[in-house]
């Protein structure tokens, strides 16, 4: 029988094995390091020696993937934990709540994760997660997708970044506490225009080119069919970059979501500089004089931003539905979502009936708890913050730059909010006025 | 790239960051790097598939020219070449030897010539001065100079032209001097110019395919050094000869998303050779399979692999003279793919089956590209888009100039027809008016909906009638039981019933499931019969005279005589393989009999007596069963009832048992449909339970209209609200099934079909096809029981196999199995991959299937509903050929087929014969015979003495000759003797066959041809005219191809032999329904068109008559039409040429001229004469005289003459009183007129045949005037001189 959707073929095991290959290449690289630095066990033996273990296991996987035929192949990623995997997180309350975590843990174990040794075994795990997975046909089909090859990258590419801010922010933060001088004063970085920065500009832009054309000629240009009214693909989604966006319209109405939250995502970035009156950290690497403008910005970022991409683009399937990394994408498949609006909970239970009617007063009455409940989260919760909470913001920042930075924090959890009514009470609109367009 | 370690706190210093070193060499690395990206990207973008291709046609094209060129260059030529060139120099040797003598002579001419150059240089600047001074004297008028002035100026003029003159003169005579002396000396050069220009002439072809040849493959360094230029990159884009071959066609467009756009297709990129033909219109590079990859050996081989070869079908498809030339309609248009795609996965190839995928993959890349809206069809599905423009398909089947160019989407188109698909799912082919595909809706079932339609001009109504019976009366017809037993299964009593089975497929179900759906759909089965019975209308029936005794006997002769089996099958008569209508061998089981008589039926004796009474829409014609005396003069016969008797004395009616309803099964039932109804379920309970429906019949709307009474009170008696809650379970039942799809029933005229439109099917969004768990049923279930395989993925799974192991030509199969079964393998992986025509296939095959484990999560009533019918694989995939094709996108107007008036005519009367089954009876074609032809035997007709020279000027323009030989050769051994003999088609009919019996080489064919064939060209031609016998020894047979209809005639001939003319194979011709050959050059259309909607009695030798068909005026118009139409022939209407006074005033004259006729008679008078001589009246009924019988056993009567006049061509009488046997072999008719007796009427025109010829043909075609002016005449010849006088005469 030709199984149309084989997990494995001859090419995507030559394919891995050429993974492994690499795999194995780095850590043979990074064996030698730790021979010279990591020193040795008690008993002698070079620390090192794990490593090497380790790195001709990967040969060894290599050369398997290079000469063993596709019946009987055994390193796959295995059943059960596809299974396993599929069920727990094609849910996206548990992939939303499994983000914040990770801020958290990246937050409250940095001191942990930055060690070279850590994030480089962190790193292997994570490529052999891949590398296992990608015996998957389904795991394939999502992430080979010429389209989603830049958002496999982004991911690595941003925890890079993310580990280098860290790295250097404790780096400084010791500094400070010790009361020796920031690295980035001991490491004077002043250069020269020229050669310095134009000529390695210039650099960056040739190789850049190069990888730029390399990548054209392996990657095609992912054409899809010709655009149509009368045929929409399933699922339609945004470009990668927006999909964040794209996934808050599950939530909100589409002005709100489209409209408004990212003119004001565009406008308090805008005013970032503006609201804040912190001098310190200016020019330097440091978490603990910055941490709740860090905080925030990462919160924004990764679970609010980089994992709303990665949710749109890997998990979210035909008819927006949600799917497990390695679930076919079967657009038979029906999630039951029903969701309710505020005032109807508001009015069935205090056990009275819907104000009927489509004038003016009747709808502002039917949704008055919806419009009470909002105009209160705005006007309401600031100067509480202010008096509470956030005292010495207020008091640093005086009302006006108060007001606005209090509201921007607002509207910054505005999104989880709505998410966590949704997931707890099916809430479809706090306010649901549909007769004009307008749901919040 | 490292880090330069920070050593210590440093200001800006003129230290660099980097090390200066290192960045040059890393720049200079990614420099190199960059040039290389550039160098792939532009290698990548140079590897075009094509251009290879392209090389490779070069070379295959020198090839060729280089193989013309040795052709071209035999001996002969070489011969003839060197002794040209020798004589060229020989000549050139003797004149060079006289060169000296001569120069005297060459230099005199050349001095003259030089003058005369000189003195036209003269005359051309005193030419110009006059024309100056011509100019300035109109500018003297012009300014109205004083005349004395322009008198000057005139003057000047004259001088100059005077000197013009003077010049032009001398120029003349230095001419002429010129051209004496150029004469001299070519007397001496004229041999040796002649033979330079024989050489050049000889020479000529050689040298143009040289020269193209060294176009193409240059032999000299700078052109193969230009050639190579013009093929690197940028450089190829100036008119390179490596380029993209575009047909542009903006007229065809295509729908990408939302937008129509012309259509480009760049497929002659590659398929470079595809419209090259050679002189003679056959394929350039037919396409096949050479042995080795090189040119040499496809051009040795004359087989060239894809894509170098030519297009399979040149006369119809790519060259300029086809009907779709390449330039006009592109490739895409018929193949689909995409045309703008330059390499073979971006032209979107699709393979024909899963390991030609598998093998494309490895050789060319090949993927499916599901985005393309428009793949390329497989060759199985090639013919599927030619209804794209050829909305009436017929002619794609039948056509007289291409043959049956689509068969497979003909064949799905008339399976459609068969079965009524149409019925359920609307085949609409217009839009709003606009023809978008093949039109198959059924006919407006009322009056009113006649009438809207065609009060509505942009209403088109549709044709098609219901393919089933009508079940308007089925009370009359049949029993409640039966109709239960047939429509659970309808196979089960006729096997080969084309009704489709609707219950009891249950394979797809678990057991239990099975077990209760058996009984709901025995509650459904007597709710059918319940409402069928209740509903049926009554009628008046026919019956046989009260004391006629049937004979049975009687009536099996008379069934097989009189037509039935044109249509019908009967085991009681065997030997026919009729299969229009359905196999009636067991119509006495179901046939409801008399109540006094069971051995009758007066509903049966009506259906064959009348049919139209019981089912006004059958296609079952009337065949004239009328009442009869025998030959006896005593006996009543009533045709019908002996039929009738016949029928129904194959055995008892059958015993069937009505299906058991439990009250439990009912009830649900009606309770599903209640809640269905907007009812809740407590009320519904309510209703069953008391009987009492909440409203009064006339307020329901809706089939609740049967549990309703009249006054909306409880209904108590439990038998009446039994049979009210199965009526109304039959009707839901039969509104869920769309019986009325096929059958007409009252009550259901106004119902819509219940299935998918199927207009636009072959685009349908293949995300809009309910596959639910088709796959997971092919993965263990899917074989009909006893088939080897377990399911159909299994079945599949061991094709594969075999074909990857080399498939038929490797033994694995045999060919039909590898057709048949690849086609599984294409068809089932469709589905896996969600493909139209897998869901169809399966569709067809097992329609229920795809209710495979849905069943548990839906309702009964939402199960699906297709029946099963009766398809073969091969047949599921014509249909879905068919079906493919539907895509409601017609091209612009002048792409899509409009035929001209008669070739309309032609295919909408295709259409008729088969809708009609005109070609059971009538034979439209004649066989064709091929054998080997041993030229020494054939022996050509000669002209006999009686034959009229005339006559057979007339014939060969009637039927002209035709080449015999097929210029194939046979080998084989007669007589020990090896041979080679010519191939040779005749057409005519059987004669007689060769006697088992006697020894092989005696055994022989006997054939009576009915078509002039030559034997041969040139004077050594042999010529049969129509009427010779042809003997072809049993040795020498080929193949005997049947002609086109006319199965039952051959049927009936056989028999009558036996029964009725002794063995007379002519005679029995005479009594079967004749051969429609040249139909149309025979009968006037008016006639025809009369003819058959009310057939008169012609012949008197036929066992059977020309039945009254239930037909339109239309339909009996176009068919009239169609056969001067297939003919050639002018319609609807024809002169009568004798009728017009003008030539009889005309021959008149000149009969007196010639002397044949005195003064004073009257031509007409004198054809009157020649008609109603003793010849004619012999046999046929005439001038008021009837036919006599003098020997019954001998006497054969000939149509009655009166008709002729209507009925008959005047071109066509004529030829037939030359010799009736030219035209009709089989004939009794003698040649009255033979060219040798002048003798038989010595006083009408002198006793010259051919004006009998004549004026028995203008009295023909003249009789009603004449019968009116003259009345009744006998004519005696002079008794001495008519010896046949006394054989039949004239009487008062």
């Amino acid at each position: 029988m030709l199984n149309p959707h084989p997990d494995l073929t001859p090419s995507v095991l030559v394919g891995l094995g050429w993974f492994y290959l690499l795999v194995f290449l780095v850590n043979l690289l990074w064996t030698f390091r730790s021979y010279k630095l990591d020193g040795e066990f008690k008993n002698g033996v070079p620390k090192a020696s794990i490593w090497a273990i380790y790195s001709s296991i990967l040969m060894m996987l290599s050369f398997y993937h290079f000469t063993y035929p596709v019946d009987g192949f055994l390193v796959t990623m295995p059943l059960a934990f596809k299974n396993f995997f599929d069920a727990w997180f094609s849910n996206p309350v548990f992939y939303f709540f499994l983000s914040i975590v990770g801020l958290v843990f990246l937050i409250q174990a940095r001191e942990w994760w930055t060690r070279p040794t850590v994030a480089w075994v962190l790193l292997n795990c994570s490529l052999i997660f891949m590398g296992l997975s990608l015996s998957d046909y389904d795991f394939r089909q999502i992430v080979g997708k010429p389209d989603n090859v830049p958002i496999v990258a982004m991911l690595f590419i941003v925890a890079f970044f993310t580990w280098i801010y860290f790295r250097r922010s404790i780096d400084n933060d010791r500094r400070i506490a010790e009361g020796r001088p920031l690295f980035e004063q001991e490491d004077n970085e002043k250069v020269l225009v020229w050669p310095d920065l134009v000529y390695t500009e210039l650099i960056c832009m040739v190789v850049l080119t190069a990888v730029l054309i390399f990548w054209g000629i392996a990657l095609k240009a992912p054409l899809e069919e010709p655009a149509s009214s009368m045929k929409t693909p399933n699922p339609s989604k945004a470009p990668w970059y927006f999909l964040g966006l794209q996934e808050m319209l599950v939530y909100f109405d589409p002005w709100l979501a489209g409209v408004v939250l990212p003119s004001i995502i565009l406008g308090g970035l805008m005013a970032v500089p503006y609201i804040d009156f912190n001098k310190l950290g200016n020019g330097y690497y440091t978490f603990k004089q910055r941490s709740f403008a860090i905080t925030t910005f990462l919160f924004g970022f990764l679970p609010l931003w980089v994992a709303l991409i990665v949710l749109g683009t890997f998990l979210r399937g035909p008819n927006w539905n949600f799917f497990g990394i390695y679930e076919y994408w079967d657009v038979h498949k029906v999630e039951a979502a029903n969701n309710v609006n505020l005032s109807e909970f508001f009015w069935n239970g205090l056990g009275l009936s819907m104000p009927k009617g489509s004038d003016i007063a009747s709808i502002l009455l039917r949704e008055s708890p919806g419009i009470l409940l909002t105009l209160s989260y705005f006007a309401f919760l600031p100067p509480i913050l202010g008096l509470t909470v956030l005292r010495t913001y207020f008091v640093r920042m005086g009302i006006l730059r108060f007001l606005v930075f209090s509201n921007l924090i607002l509207w910054m959890a505005v999104l989880p909010i709505k998410m966590l009514l949704r997931w707890a009470f099916a809430l479809k609109y706090i306010v649901g006025i549909p007769e004009y367009f307008f749901n919040i | 790239m490292g880090e330069s370690p920070g050593q210590s706190l440093m200001p800006a210093t003129d230290n660099y960051s980097w090390n200066q070193k290192t960045l040059n060499i890393v720049f200079a690395v990614s420099s190199v790097v960059l040039l290389f990206a550039v160098i792939v990207m532009m290698r990548q973008d140079q590897a075009d598939e094509w251009k290879g291709y392209q090389r490779t046609n070069f070379e295959l094209d020198a090839t060729v020219r280089e193989a013309d060129l040795r052709d071209l260059k035999s001996d002969s030529f070489l011969a003839q070449q060197e002794e040209l060139i020798g004589k060229v120099n020989e000549s050139q040797v003797a004149l060079d030897a006289k060169k000296a003598e001569q120069a005297a002579l060459f230099s005199e001419q050349d001095t003259l010539q030089r003058s005369v150059e000189a003195l036209e240089i003269e005359l051309k600047f005193k030419n110009s001065d006059r024309d100056e001074a011509r100019a300035n004297y109109d500018l003297g008028v012009r300014d109205a100079l004083p005349e004395d002035q322009a008198l000057v100026r005139f003057e000047e003029f004259k001088k100059r032209q005077a000197d013009c003159d003077e010049t032009k003169t001398r120029v003349d005579e230095a001419k002429d001097l010129l051209a004496a002396k150029t004469a001299e000396v070519k007397t001496i050069t004229a041999d040796h110019d002649a033979l330079v220009a024989q050489l050049e002439k000889l020479n000529f072809e050689a040298e143009r395919i040289q020269a193209s040849i060294e176009k193409i493959k240059p032999t000299s360094l700078v052109s193969s050094w230009k050639r190579a230029m013009m093929e690197l990159p940028i450089i190829d884009g100036f008119n390179s000869h490596l380029r993209i071959v575009q047909d542009w066609m903006p007229r065809l467009s295509q729908t990408l998303g939302m937008a129509e756009i012309a259509r480009f297709d760049r497929c002659r990129s590659c398929h470079l050779n595809i419209d090259k033909t050679l002189a003679d219109g056959s394929a350039a590079f037919p396409e096949g399979h050479p042995s080795a990859t090189d040119v040499k050996t496809w051009v040795k081989e004359k087989q060239f692999p894809q894509p170098f070869s030519t297009h399979p079908n040149t006369a119809l498809f790519c060259t300029a003279s086809s009907p779709h030339p390449v330039a006009k309609f592109g490739c895409t248009i018929c193949h689909d793919g995409q045309g703008s795609g330059t390499s073979f996965g971006n032209a979107e190839h699709t393979p024909d089956n899963p390991i030609l995928s598998h093998e494309w993959a490895g050789e060319y890349g090949y993927h499916p590209n599901h985005f393309w809206e428009y793949p390329m069809q497989p060759s199985r599905f090639a013919e599927s888009t030619c209804i794209k423009c050829h909305h009436s398909v017929t002619e794609l089947g039948v056509n007289p100039k291409f043959g049956a160019s689509a068969p497979k989407v003909h064949k799905g188109y008339t399976l459609i027809q068969k079965y009524g698909c149409f019925g359920c799912h609307e085949i609409q082919g217009y839009d709003g008016g606009v023809a978008i595909g093949p039109d198959m809706r059924l006919e407006p079932q009322t009056p009113e909906e006649v009438a809207r339609i065609e009060a509505d001009p942009t209403q088109i109504a549709g044709k098609m009638r219901k393919v089933g019976p009508s079940l308007r009366h089925i009370a009359v017809k049949t029993t409640g039981s039966w109709i239960q037993h047939w429509t659970e299964v309808p196979t089960r009593f006729r096997p080969t019933t084309k009704m489709p089975q609707f219950f009891a497929l249950n394979d797809h179900l678990g057991a239990e499931d099975a077990a209760h759906t058996k009984q709901l759909e025995g509650v459904e089965l007597a709710g059918i019969s319940a409402v069928l019975l209740g509903t049926s209308e009554p009628i008046d029936l026919l019956k046989p005279a009260a004391d006629y005794v049937a004979s049975a006997e009687r009536g099996k002769q008379l069934f097989s005589e009189r037509g039935c089996l044109a249509c019908h099958q009967h085991a009681a008569v065997p030997g026919n393989a009729a299969d229009f209508g359905p196999n009636i061998s067991d119509i006495h089981l179901k046939t409801k009999r008399n109540a006094e008589n069971p051995g009758f039926s007066d509903w049966l004796y009506t259906w064959i007596r009348e049919p139209s009474r019981y089912h006004k829409r059958t296609k079952m014609p009337n065949l004239y069963l009328d009442v009869y005396t025998d030959v006896d003069g005593v006996t009543t016969i009533d045709p019908a009832a002996d039929m009738t008797a016949f029928l129904l004395s194959q055995g008892d009616p059958g015993q069937y048992e009505d299906v058991v309803v439990t009250d439990e099964e009912l009830n649900s039932l009606v309770s599903l449909y209640l809640t269905k109804s907007r009812f809740s379920k407590a009320a519904a309970e309510s209703i069953i339970e008391s009987g009492a429906f909440p409203q009064k019949s006339a307020d329901v709307v809706g089939d609740e209209k049967s549990l309703a009474s009249e006054d909306g009170q409880a209904i108590l008696d439990p038998a009446t609200w039994k049979a009210k809650k199965l009526e109304y379970v039959g009707r839901k039942t039969i509104a869920r099934y769309g019986c009325y799809a096929c059958h007409d029933m009252p009550g259901y005229e106004l119902a819509r079909p219940i299935g998918v439109a199927l207009h636009d099917w072959g685009r349908k969004d293949t995300s809009k096809l309910g596959f639910e768990h088709i796959e997971e049923f092919l993965h263990h279930h899917g074989e009909a029981p006893g088939s080897e395989f377990k399911s159909t993925m299994e079945r599949v799974a061991v094709a594969n196999e075999k074909m990857k192991a080399g498939g038929a030509e490797k033994g694995q199969f045999t060919e039909a199995e590898e057709v048949s079964e690849m086609s599984a393998s294409f068809f089932l992986d469709s589905i896996q991959h969600h493909g139209r025509p897998g869901f169809a296939w399966q569709k067809l095959r097992a329609p229920r299937s795809y209710d495979y484990e849905k069943t548990e999560t839906k309702g009964y009533d939402e199960r699906l509903r297709m029946p099963k019918f009766p398809l073969k694989e091969e047949e599921i995939e014509a249909i879905a050929t068919f079906v493919l094709g539907l895509v409601a996108d017609p091209p612009a107007d002048e792409y899509v087929y409009n035929p001209g008036e008669a070739d309309k005519t032609r295919i909408e009367g295709e259409m008729l014969l088969a809708k009609y089954n005109c070609t059971a009876c009538h034979m439209v074609d004649l066989p064709e015979v091929t054998f080997a032809a041993n030229l020494s035997d054939i022996t050509a007709t000669e002209m006999g003495a009686a034959d009229h020279e005339k006559g057979l000027e007339m014939l060969l323009k009637f039927r002209p000759p035709r080449q015999a030989l097929t210029g194939d050769f046979h080998k084989l051994i007669i007589e020990e003797e090896k041979m080679s003999l010519p191939v040779a088609t005749v057409k005519g009919l059987v004669a007689s066959r060769p006697d088992m019996e006697e020894d092989p080489e005696f055994r022989e064919y006997g054939f009576d041809l009915w078509e002039t064939v030559d034997f041969g060209a040139g004077e050594e031609a042999k010529r049969l005219l129509p009427g010779s016998r042809l003997i072809v020894p049993d040795a020498q047979m080929l193949n005997y191809k049947a002609g086109r209809g006319g199965g039952f005639a051959e049927w009936l001939v056989e028999s009558l032999m036996e029964s009725k003319t002794g063995g007379n194979r002519s005679l029995a011709w005479q009594a079967s329904p004749p051969p429609l050959i040249q139909e149309g050059a025979k009968v006037q259309t008016p006639w025809l068109y009369q003819f058959l909607l009310e057939p008169t009695k012609i012949r008197y030798t036929t066992v059977l008559r020309m039945p009254r068909f239930n037909m339109s005026e239309a339909e009996a118009k176009t068919l009239a039409n169609y056969f001067a139409a297939a003919d050639g022939e002018k319609f609807p209407y024809q002169e009568n040429l004798p009728a017009d006074a003008d030539y009889l005033a005309n021959t008149q004259m000149a009969m007196q001229e010639a002397g044949l006729l005195a003064a004073d008679q009257s031509y007409l008078h004198e054809s009157w004469k020649t008609l109603n001589g003793p010849l004619c009246a012999k046999c046929h009924s005439l001038g008021g005289k009837k036919f006599k019988v003098s020997d019954p056993a001998k006497d054969i009567q000939g149509p009655n003459l009166n008709v002729v006049q209507n009925r008959l061509r005047a071109d066509w009488v004529k030829l037939w009183l030359y010799k009736p046997t030219w035209i009709t072999p089989y004939t009794s008719m003698p040649v009255n007129y033979p060219k040798n007796n002048t003798t038989q009427f010595p006083d009408l025109f002198h006793g010259d045949p051919e004006s009998h010829v004549n004026a028995t043909r203008d009295a023909l075609l003249n009789y009603t005037r004449l019968m009116e002016d003259i009345g009744q005449t006998s004519y005696a010849p002079p008794a001495a001189d008519a010896p046949k006088a006394d054989a039949a005469g004239g009487e008062d």
